[in-house]
This record gives C-alpha cells, structure tokens and sequence, in this order.
C-alpha cells in the first residue's frame, strides 16, 4: 500500500511536469490559435476557365491570420490551385508582430505567409527577414501594381519585401445633412469644389465651432488622419535625419488652427466612445479608405441611410492603412513556390481581385482590374445611393494621390504624435507641438539626429 | 530507507525543473543578450556594458523609475488600509453572507487585463465617461482623467487598489485567522472594546503579515503594466500615458522590446537594472521592518 501510495504521487509528480511543458509549448507556438480557431482550409468548388487551374503546384502551406478576413478574401483560390492546401492559423491582431518576432528570435517554425499590417510595415519591411519578391525566383512585376502600392511593399534600399493585398486609399466621407447645414450643398462635386484646399477647411471651421453644435473631425487624430497623408510626400527619414519639417509641422498648424476655432471633437480615435461618433450625427468630416466604410462606418451606423458622401480630399487621396502578404526567408523552402502562388493569385491576378473584391467589396492593388468592369462597383443606399467604390478608385487613380514612404522608425513618430495631438487638443501651439514631437523621436531614436 | 531518501528530491523536482526552465533560464538568457545589440532577428553582436552605460544616460529610464515610485506612494497606503479594513469587515462576527462577500471581494483580482483596459477606459472618459458625469452632478469639474499628468496617475493608481485590494485583503484575512481567539476572548473580559482589540491585538499580532503585504506589494508596483498599459492602449494609443507620466518600467521594458525598435539586447539591459533596483529596495525595507519588529 504505502508503495502504490508512492507510485500514484510520482506518477502525479511526472504529469504535472508534462502538463506544465505542454502547457508551455502550447503558449509558445502560435499553433495554439487562441480563441476561435478558423476553418483549417479553404475547399475547391465552383466553375472555372480550365486553362487558368495549375494542378502541378501541390502541398500544404500555413499562414497566421487575424481572423476570417484573409481567409473570406481568398476562398476562391483553391478552384485554381486545387493541390495547395493553405492552413489558416488564428493569431490574435494584438499579439500578431510580437509572435512573429519571437519565433523569428527563437527560430522556430514561421508561417510560410506573413500578414504585416500598415502600422507595423515600416520596421518590418526593413528587418531583412523577408524574401525579395522584385527579385528572382519571384520576378514580380511592378507594372501590375498601382503605382501607389510600390512604397507600401518597399524597404529602405527599395526592394520589394511584401506585396500590400488591398487597396486603402482614402477619400473624405462627409455627413449630408450637416454639409448642407454649414456648406449649402450635399453634392460631392461641389464640396470638392467648396474645399479645394486645406485652407478652405480652416475657413469653414469657424462657422461649425461657432455654431457649438458639431465639429468638422471627431477629434484631433481624425483630423492628424485626415491630412498628414496629404502633407506627407517626402521621407521622413533622409540620411538618418529627422525630415518632417514640411509634412508634420503644417499638419499640427491645420490641426492647431481647427481646434482654436472649436471645430474638432473630443472623441479621441480608437477609444469606445470613438465608435459611437459615427451615430452621433454631429461630426461632418472621416477620412475613409474601402475599409474604414465596411468596418467602422456602416458597423457602428446601422440606421443610417443616405446620410453619408464621398468626395476626393484637396490635393487628392493618400493610403490610409492595410495588410500586405510576406514570405519569411526562414520559411520552409519547399513551400515558398507554393507561397508565392498564393500571395501571386490574391494580389497579382484578376481572379484574386475578384474574389477579395467579392468578399469585402474592396479592391486589391492589381492594376490590369481597373481596366475591366470588375470596380465598376453601385450605388449604395448608405450613401444615398452614390457609387463609392468608382469614387474611391477614381481618387486611387488621380495623379496627385500618393502614399507615404515607410520607414523603421514609423513607431516611435506614432508613439511621439500620438502625445502632441493632446498637446494639440489642449490648447498648445503647433511649433511647441512639433518642438516636442521633434525632441521624443530623437530621445527613442538615438540613432537619428536633427 | 534509500527510497526515504530520494523520494523527497523526486517530489521537489517539478518545481526545480521548471523554476530551471522559466525562471533561472531566462534571468541568464537576459544577463548574456543585455550585453550584445539584438533585435531578435538579426545575430547578436556583443557590445559589452553599451548597453548599461545607455540605460544610465537614458532620461526615459529615471522617469519610468520615478513614476514607479511615485506609483508605489500612491497605491500602497491605500490598499493596505482598504485591505486591512476588508478583511476585519469580512471576519466579522457579526457579518452575514460572509462567503458571497469573500467572493466578490476577490473578483477584481480576477477581471482581465483587457476588459479592464475596456472598462476603465469608458468609466473614465474624460468627455463621455460615467465618472465625469456622476462629478458634475455634484458640481465638480470633469477631469481630464486620460489627458493629464496627475489625473493619469490617479487613474491608474485607482485601478491597481481595486484590483488588488482583495487579494491583500485575503492575506490579511488569513493572518487574522490565525490570530488566537482566546486572546480576544481574555481581552473582552478584560473589558477592551472593539477598537482597543483591533489596535492593541490585531494589528500587533498581524506584523509579520504586513511586513509581507508590504514587501510584496512593493515588488508589484515594481512590476505594473497591465493597468496603464491597457487603459491607455485602449484610450488613445499613447505609449507611457500622458507626457510618459505613468511609464513605468516594465512597460519601458515592453515598449523597447516589441513595439519601440525591438532593442532586445537594450530592453535586457533595462530589465537587469529594474531587477537590481527592485533587490536593493526590497532589501532595504525588509531590513527596516523587521529591524523594527525586532525592536
């Protein structure tokens, strides 16, 4: 008895160590897919032209993903590709990067396909950890991407790393009842007229604050969104120098006359009360790419209908956002091929267009699409029956649209600006703003210099 | 006898296999990379005491040890008295439902770090929030709870008492617990009232509990991150909070780590010295309280 007795505790004994390392690998690896795990693969179905199926490419391939968004856009790929098996591993968004980052640190297995998401883009592009995609064996074609998706997927040195999936370029959605309130008209064309540059905003402002009722943005950020991406044109890194003189200091000087004139909202971007301003009917202006209007407009303003317009911002459109695919050069070789077939039909076909264009009624950036009938999008009831999706590519299109060059150091100015903006909100100048903007990055960036 | 022997090493060795694992392992793996430049996906280069000499220079350093501390003031008093006052209210005698207010005094210690975040983020908007609201029924300002240095730190000083006020409050409780009642039962007859039993026995007799409660919450505020960074991740995405007002840390640790310019061997660095700096003080205030007890 007193044996058993012994045996049964070092049997106890041994389990919790086995429970423990379990539970440790477990949390280790992203495998564990914590919380809802999607569906393991996509299945093949569905009529297709026979000339465009490879069977030849064949095996399996796994990619870490936010949720059902990647999976929902790409659901048509294995009637192309039926031998590729793509495993949807759920990582959630606000553990995504520092999961890459410790498999990448620890070396254990990285997914073959790799999401980098807009904010995390800049360091990540320039980590030297992703397959060169312009480069053979990839080869991929840069006149098939619209020009304002080349800085997106590019590294300092100007090298292709990752390919950006959907199209995020912004136009400004405004209020309809409140432009006609304090502009005199709805009509896109004649707001875009109304407000043909930044100043005209500022102008305009001083008859929403002193009416005291509504605000031009929702806040400070929303107005920081809603222009820093027109300023921006330039680098903001030159020779590891700091180069914001021209798009980050006129930005805080909009944003400083705006909120002198008591036309910027208190809803600071992001937080739950933020989400509820959509509703509020007080605030006329969003800057707002295809995803912006499907996850934060329409979702937090059911009711809504006819209320909203688009119109292309002063000086045209800029990228707000998005999630690009990379390979990790630490990817199994084998698969790589099969990687790139994936991320090439997504983002660089006409069937990839279609399908994440069905599925999320946005665009990807494949060029050749714009020239078909694929965007000729309709007219939608939430915004009284205008064809958004035409206006936005139309912006996407304008000459003047560009999108900000990406750099290592996009965190630490987010994390700088994000404490200027409330300097801003709180009555502070734009110089002594940019001032002190100025002095943080340098303080996080030591490497850098004035 | 041989099995007498071992078996007790045998039933100590999980723990020591995964204190190995977890705990001795990463603390030498933290030594060895805060001497070399690494990010994590690059090969480390070693750099020697760079790195220390960095942090030593480095301003956003002292001012994540000074919010600690300050932190530490603000928090600390607080919860050990609520804590204190918890426990005698929940050992009462006269308390009904005694288990159910155990229970609810212990569920804030469980609510998660991102429905906190979630929460106090709404609770304390300085526009919109319920708090404000209920301020200015009273005819009080509205504070500018996540926009302001001192409201900032009230804030999160605030969260982190109701989230551990029950837990110290179970330390305490146990402590009482242990209290022999005849000592009370002599002091009734002896005619001390309720007051008198709580200051002369109960609080005397629970000086090696407080001494505990003290050093271990100290050691937690050395360690907060979970409230401000989740409340201000959710209001505004400022990194520290407010003009770095309550970027402690860890959380200057986590930043420089992951989401600054993933300096590991940097963020190690910081590590290293928030650990001397908590053995040093933790060491000095046992030796104070118990020089004291002693005495």
């Amino acid at each position: 008895m007193k044996i058993s007795k012994k045996v049964l505790a070092l049997m106890l004994a041994c389990l919790l160590v086995f429970g423990a390392l379990v539970g440790c690998a477990d949390n280790g690896g992203a495998s564990s897919a914590a919380g809802t795990p999607p569906a393991g693969s996509v299945a093949a179905g569905g009529d297709v032209d026979d000339s465009l199926v490879n069977t030849e490419l064949s095996g399996e391939i796994t990619q870490w993903v936010w949720g059902d968004y990647e999976i929902r856009g790409a659901v048509d790929f294995n009637k192309y590709y039926p031998n590729i098996k793509v495993n949807y591993v759920s990582v959630p968004s606000d553990e995504y990067e520092q999961k890459i980052l410790t498999a990448l640190a620890t070396g254990t297995d990285l997914p073959d396909v790799v999401n980098i998401e807009s904010a995390a883009r800049g360091q990540f592009n320039n980590m030297d950890v992703w397959e060169r995609l312009d480069a053979a064996p990839y080869n991929l074609d840069t006149s098939k991407v619209l020009p304002i998706g080349i800085p997106l997927m590019s590294n300092e040195k100007g090298e292709i790393v990752c390919v950006q999936v959907d199209n995020c370029v912004a136009g400004y959605a405004y209020d309809r009842e409140l432009a006609i309130k304090y502009f005199g008209t709805d009509d896109p064309a004649e707001m875009e007229k109304i407000f043909s540059d930044l100043d005209s905003f500022v102008e305009k402002s001083k008859a929403v604050g002193e009416a005291g009722e509504d605000y031009m943005f929702a806040s400070v950020d929303d107005a920081y969104s809603a222009v820093s991406g027109l300023y921006q044109k330039d680098p903001v890194v030159v020779d590891g120098k700091l180069n914001t003189d021209k798009s980050v200091l006129p930005t805080y000087e909009f944003i400083e006359k705006l909120v002198a004139n008591k036309a910027v909202g208190p809803y600071v971007e992001w937080t739950p009360a933020w989400y509820t301003s959509f509703a509020s009917n007080n605030i006329i202006f969003y800057r707002a790419p295809a995803w912006f209007i499907s996850f934060m407009m329409k979702p937090n303003d059911p009711d809504s209908v006819g209320k909203w317009g688009m119109m292309t911002p002063p000086g045209g459109g800029f990228n707000a956002g998005g999630t690009a695919y990379a390979i990790p050069k630490g990817a199994k070789e084998e698969n790589k091929e099969l990687a790139w077939a994936y991320i090439q039909w997504l983002t660089l076909s006409q069937e990839g267009a279609e399908s994440f264009y069905n599925a999320h009624a946005t665009s990807t950036l494949y060029a050749p699409a714009y020239d078909t009938d694929l965007y000729k999008g309709e007219p939608d009831p939430f915004f009284k029956e205008q064809n958004v999706t035409e206006k936005l590519n139309e912006i996407a299109a304008d000459p003047r649209t560009t999108a900000s060059i990406m750099t290592a150091y996009d965190f630490v100015m987010k994390n700088a600006n994000a404490q200027a903006l409330r300097d801003l909100e709180a009555g502070m100048s734009a110089q002594q703003a940019y001032a002190k903007f100025k002095t943080e990055v340098l303080a996080a960036a030591t490497d850098l210099s004035e | 006898m041989r099995r007498q022997k071992t078996a007790p090493y045998l039933f100590a060795l999980p723990y020591f296999l995964i204190f190995l694992a977890f705990s001795v392992f990463p603390i030498l793996f933290s030594g060895f990379i805060s001497l070399n430049d690494w990010k994590g996906y690059n090969e480390p280069t070693f750099i020697g005491l760079q790195n220390y000499i960095e942090v030593f220079g480095d301003p956003r350093f002292y001012k994540a040890l000074g919010n600690t501390l300050l932190l530490m003031v603000m928090i600390i008093p607080f919860q050990l008295v609520l804590g204190f006052l918890l426990a005698l209210f929940l050992n009462s005698k006269y308390m009904k439902l005694k288990k159910t207010f155990r229970l609810l005094n212990f569920l804030p210690y469980l609510t998660t770090p991102i429905a906190l975040g979630v929460i106090f983020a709404l609770l304390f908007d300085p526009a919109f929030g319920t708090v404000n609201q209920v301020l200015e029924w009273f005819g009080i300002n509205a504070i500018n709870w996540t926009k302001e240095v001192w409201p900032a730190r009230a804030l999160v000083s605030m969260v982190t008492v109701w989230r551990y006020t029950g837990y110290t409050a179970v330390l305490f409780m146990a402590g009482i617990t242990n209290i022999n009642t005849d000592i009370y039962e002599a002091s009734e007859i002896d005619g001390a009232s309720s007051w008198q039993r709580t200051f002369r026995i109960t609080l005397p007799l629970l000086k090696p509990v407080t001494t505990f409660v003290v050093l271990s919450t100290m050691i937690g505020c050395f360690q907060i991150f979970e409230e401000p960074f989740m409340i201000f991740n959710v209001a505004g995405k400022l990194v520290g909070g407010p003009n770095n007002s309550v970027l402690t840390g860890i959380w200057l640790f986590y930043d420089t780590a992951f989401s600054n310019q993933f300096r590991n061997g940097y963020a190690a660095a910081i590590a290293v010295c928030l650990f001397a700096v908590i053995a040093v003080i933790s060491f000095v205030a046992n030796k104070l309280m118990s020089g004291k007890e002693d005495g």
